[in-house]
């Protein structure tokens, strides 16, 4: 549960530089940065999953896709 | 009959292909205008990244003597191949995105992805010659030029059909 966590660090720098841009100098940075942060969580993600199915790499990219996809879908409800 | 790591090359090969093509064409809508333009760079798009990853791959032979000697072209490309799967999730995810949300961050995805990847080849890499930190320059190096390539070749494709 802690490497999981951890593997979304990336996502968490991203999201407070953008929110520093955003009110700093009012850019539109929800995409450009959000985004990005989620996307390069996703490499320690497979890593950590593959560790998990015993180096399945089908069910490892199955399974980040949909932890990913569930992240965007939260993410357009909650107003991009 | 073909044994199991020739087919699970022709397996990685396919996906890849089909990663790089969906991506090159939500790229392209953004890019092109129309659909022969959008046709037009999603073919140049796939061609640029499919040159990239062969030579992704001679870099990784010429800058890694285990590798060459153990392994040899084979074994570059499967390592190659092997890293670039993890575009999978990049692609489908891009596809949410865009034909859902409507988000326009298919660049994004591409350039993410690319690098993810490219990161990913150098752990392959370095899991096949010793876990030796240095294995890993080479496939960075490589993936970054192939990004800036594509960020070079849709700017030239804009101001050219623009």
């Amino acid at each position: 549960m802690r490497a999981f966590c951890l593997a979304y660090t990336p996502t968490l720098i991203f999201a407070t530089v953008g929110l520093i841009f955003n009110l700093a100098a009012g850019w539109n940075t929800a995409i450009a940065f959000g985004v990005t942060g989620v996307l390069w969580a996703l490499l320690p993600v497979i890593a950590i999953l593959r560790e998990m199915t015993g180096e399945k790499l089908g069910a490892s990219l199955a399974i980040s896709t949909l932890c990913g996809g569930l992240i965007l879908c939260g993410w357009a409800l909650v107003g991009i | 009959m073909m044994d199991t790591t020739a087919r699970d090359r022709v397996f990685s090969g396919l996906v890849i292909t089909f990663c790089f093509a969906v991506l090159a064409w939500l790229n392209g809508r953004y890019v092109g205008v129309g659909g022969g333009q959008v046709a037009l760079y999603s073919l140049l798009g796939l061609a640029l990244a499919l040159a990239c990853l062969a030579g992704l791959a001679g870099l990784v032979l010429a800058s890694d003597a285990p590798l060459r000697r153990e392994a040899g072209w084979p074994g570059a490309l499967d390592a190659v191949a092997r890293g670039f799967l993890i575009l999978l999730p990049f692609t489908l995810l891009a596809l949410l995105t865009e034909l859902f949300f409507g988000w326009g961050a298919a660049q994004a995805f591409t350039q993410a992805g690319i690098m993810t990847s490219g990161a990913a080849v150098g752990a392959e890499v370095m899991r096949r010659s010793g876990q030796k930190l240095k294995y890993m320059v080479a496939p960075m190096l490589g993936v970054f030029t192939f990004s800036i390539l594509w960020i070079a070749f849709s700017a030239l494709f804009r101001k050219v059909a623009g």
